[in-house]
């Protein structure tokens, strides 16, 4: 500072007021600097510290997760025929409170492009016209004070569309699935359906449940206090995973042909019910699995309950007579017989004073094995089967996997009712070898022809040929180790008898000209809850081609009404098997039928 | 000038030249580097220290820095504007994906309510068509036609008609759908109940040798009712 400055103060006074200056200079900077340390130390505290964890606050306001629901995975028949699906339906819904709000609204039509206005009135006028309802409804819904109000469920898309084009002021659509069964009634007894709720409730829905529900996904994203999305903000989507596709071994068409089948059986005997079964001999696919007043899984609740499920794994009957082949098959793989071997059997057979007799009377006859199962005689059969221990005959039908469970996805199956040997009682021992005292269900019946079809291999029975993932992998259900029950020698002489059955024996109308067939008759009496007998259970198994068999046919009626010896199963057994033969193009026999003589003199 | 220059630097007046050593160069006498005179450095130039400050140029910087923050703005302005237009793109694709979806799945749903076995039935039917009575088979290589075919006959009746599925039906109401879920436990249960336990020993009579025309396989006698389900 030069002496000679333009402050026209000068001296001493100058220098004091300079002196003030300074101090309140410096008093203002330190006051200064004060608020700095503040406003810096509440900025490093919010920004830097998060003190109050401000951020992780306003992130969390700003964050919506929206759930990506996952589709409900389909169920395919043999072919790829969908039998069960998911598809998206809307519920129009309506806010009454928003609708009060506009008596008269602009709708821009799209056609002419010309802004039209409507009363309320008109807009309910026109949605009640395209949802088809009586306007007098829609309004009733619409009008109130509640935010919320459905005015219809359950739209098409296409509808939904309609309505949302209308621009109603309070209308709304929510998206909901729904869970339909094209086919109905069609194999609806393994197909299964769901509640209200969506629970599975029966059937492959039932069983399946885990691989068809797929996994529900997220995104995640930050949106604005209007909602608005944030496009800057990070979004994090974890995409759904659909349910797999669940392909069965059932064939739509044979499956409708079977219970069409059956269902004439039942009415034609007045039956109380009929099961048919298609077993695929080799791979022991269930190519129909049909039965009588089957359950539309679309409407459950139109079918009495006991309609619902599947018969031909949860109802339990005496077989009877088809079981006959068992014993036989004990009998002869063990070598103590042959088809051919000589028998003479007496009008009635007693035994451990036991008493058995036949379902026509005759004198002493000189039979053939074969003519035993020729013509289902139970004192022959008896007289062939106690050259077995108990043991040996319990051995022998659990082989035949009597008493357990086959495994096939479907709930409700029941494992039968065969007691152990020591429970026996003197009659029992000897009635289970033609069928009676033991109870099965007719898929295991049907097994027991498969094996004998398949060389003595016992297959579990499949229903579910493949699993496909929503991203496209398809996993097949490898086919589970077969149980060897009889040599291949004795399953051929089975099979030689029961060719002999249809050509010689007692079920002469069992013919499919152009092949070889061979199947046996059972008529059970069937057992009354209350202990005694009442009614019949009335069976025929078979299998085709007889040279080298690839189908088995089972047909089981229960209680028809009637003379029961005018009761057969024959025609059903030729409609459904030539309708499986002529479907997989099965090549016709070229080998002559095999008739084993059934007497012998 | 600056304080700090003020403080470092001494106050002059006057002239800042240095005196010249040896003597003044205009003295009489001839030359003044010669002879008597003591020898002495190179005369130099005489200088003078400015006191100034050289004068800076601040408009190109806050014009360059002015013009780089437009720039960023612009960029930012530019990716924001096309991150939207991208967001309009994508909001109209995907509104035409669920409609595509939609029509396909109603289209879908078409298909199979038309390719199920009782529409057929039903259209084959009304077109005046009958199930074949009868098969035959035809061997290609030999020409050989095996089974029992015959033309078809007007009056073939075929079986009994299943109805048609009823994808429309009214949802049922969680009561009534809760009573077919738990009957059907129930029968569940009954029925492993009853395999379980060991039916008891009836003791019939005599055997029914009268109806043994109307019963094949008559086994009468003490066969225990293995509680079968009538249903």
């Amino acid at each position: 500072m030069a002496k000679d400055s333009p402050n026209p103060t000068n001296g001493a006074l100058a220098h004091r007021l300079n002196k003030v200056g300074r101090g309140r200079m410096r008093v203002g900077f330190v006051v200064m600097l004060a608020f700095l340390l503040v406003i810096a130390g509440k900025l490093v505290m919010i920004q830097g510290l998060d003190v109050g964890h401000l951020a992780e606050a306003a992130e969390t306001q700003r964050t919506v997760v929206q759930k990506l629901p996952a589709v409900r995975g389909k169920i395919l028949d043999a072919n790829g025929k969908v039998l069960a699906e998911s598809i998206l339906r809307y519920d129009i819904t309506v806010s009454q409170v928003n609708s009060s709000l506009y008596p008269e609204y602009k709708h821009v039509d799209t056609a002419s492009q010309k802004t039209v206005t409507y009363t309320r009135a008109e807009g309910l006028q026109q949605l009640a016209d395209v949802l088809k309802l009586p306007v007098d409804q829609v309004t009733k819904a619409a009008t109130g004070d509640k935010t919320f109000n459905y005015i219809v469920k359950d739209v098409s898309p296409a509808v939904e569309s309609q309505v949302a084009a209308l621009g109603v002021p309070g209308i709304y659509s929510q998206a909901q699935t729904k869970r339909v069964y094209p086919a109905g009634s069609v194999g609806g007894n393994i197909v299964g359906f769901l509640g209200s709720d969506g629970t599975p409730l029966a059937g492959i829905e039932l069983t399946m449940n885990d691989k068809l529900t797929g996994k529900d996904g997220s995104r995640t994203y930050q949106a604005g206090k209007n909602g608005i999305i944030i496009p800057t903000a990070p979004v994090r989507t974890v995409p759904a995973v659909d349910g797999q596709t669940v392909k069965l071994t059932m064939n739509q068409d044979i499956q409708y042909y079977a219970q069409q089948a059956a269902q004439e059986q039942k009415q034609k005997y007045s039956a109380q019910w009929a099961t048919i079964l298609v077993i695929e001999v080799k791979t022991g696919k269930v190519v129909a699995m049909a039965d009588t007043d089957t359950v539309d899984p679309n409407d459950p609740g139109k079918t009495a309950a006991a309609n619902r499920g599947a018969r031909s794994v949860s109802a339990v009957v005496e077989p009877g007579s088809t079981d006959k082949i068992m014993t036989v098959s004990g009998v002869m793989d063990k070598g103590l017989m042959n088809p051919l071997t000589h028998i003479v059997v007496p009008p009635t057979y007693t035994v451990d004073g036991e008493t058995f007799t036949d379902a026509f009377p005759h004198g002493t006859e000189q039979r053939t094995l074969a003519g035993i199962i020729g013509q289902s005689l139970n004192t022959g059969t008896v007289m062939a089967g106690e050259k077995m221990t108990p043991q040996e005959r319990y051995d022998n039908m659990r082989k035949f996997g009597i008493g357990q469970l086959t495994g096939i996805p479907l709930p409700g199956e029941s494992p039968g009712i065969f007691a152990t040997p020591d429970k026996w009682d003197v009659r029992q021992q000897y009635t289970i070898l033609f069928g009676q005292g033991v109870a099965q269900t007719p898929l295991q019946t049907a097994m027991v022809y498969q094996t004998i079809a398949n060389n003595g291999v016992r297959l579990k029975p499949q229903l579910i040929d493949s699993f496909t993932a929503a991203d496209g992998t398809v996993s097949t259900v490898p086919q589970a180790p077969g149980i060897k029950v009889i040599s291949p020698q004795t399953a051929q002489q089975d099979r030689d008898m029961l060719e002999s059955v249809a050509t010689m024996g007692d079920a002469p109308d069992v013919k499919i000209p152009g092949y070889r067939v061979g199947g046996k008759t059972g008529t059970a009496e069937a057992p009354a809850s209350n202990g005694g007998l009442s009614g019949y259970t009335s069976s025929f198994i078979g299998m085709a081609p007889m040279d080298n068999p690839e189908y088995v046919v089972a047909v089981t009626v229960q209680q028809p009404q009637g003379l029961i010896y005018g009761v057969t199963q024959g025609y059903t057994f030729n409609d459904v098997m030539g309708q499986v033969l002529r479907t997989y193009d099965v090549p016709p026999s070229s080998t002559p039928s095999v008739k084993l003589p059934q007497f012998y003199k | 000038m600056s304080q700090l220059a003020f403080r470092t630097v001494s106050a002059t007046s006057g002239n800042n030249a240095r005196v010249l050593q040896g003597g003044d160069p205009h003295r009489e006498g001839g030359n003044p580097l010669r002879g008597t005179a003591p020898k002495a450095a190179k005369p130099r130039t005489p200088l003078s220290l400015v006191v100034s400050v050289p004068r800076r140029n601040r408009t190109p910087l806050v014009v360059s820095l002015f013009l780089l923050v437009v720039a960023a703005l612009s960029a930012v302005l530019v990716m924001s504007v096309s991150v939207s237009q991208g967001q309009y793109e994508l909001v109209a694709l995907k509104t035409q994906q669920s409609n595509l979806e939609k029509s396909n799945q109603a289209l879908e749903l078409d298909l199979t309510a038309r390719v199920a076995p009782q529409s057929l039935v039903a259209k084959a039917a009304a077109m005046g068509m009958v199930p074949a009575a009868t098969t035959g088979q035809i061997d290609v290589r030999t020409k050989k036609v095996t089974g029992n075919p015959q033309p078809a006959s007007a009056d073939t009746k075929g079986l009994v008609v299943i109805p048609p599925a009823n994808m429309n039906a009214p949802q049922p109401a969680a009561a009534a759908a809760a009573g077919p879920g738990t009957s059907l436990q129930d029968a569940a249960a009954k029925d492993a109940a009853a395999s379980r336990t060991d039916a008891p020993k009836a003791v019939v009579g005599a055997a029914p040798a009268a109806p043994a025309a109307a019963a094949p396989d008559l086994n009468g006698g003490t066969i225990p009712a293995p509680g079968q389900k009538h249903s």
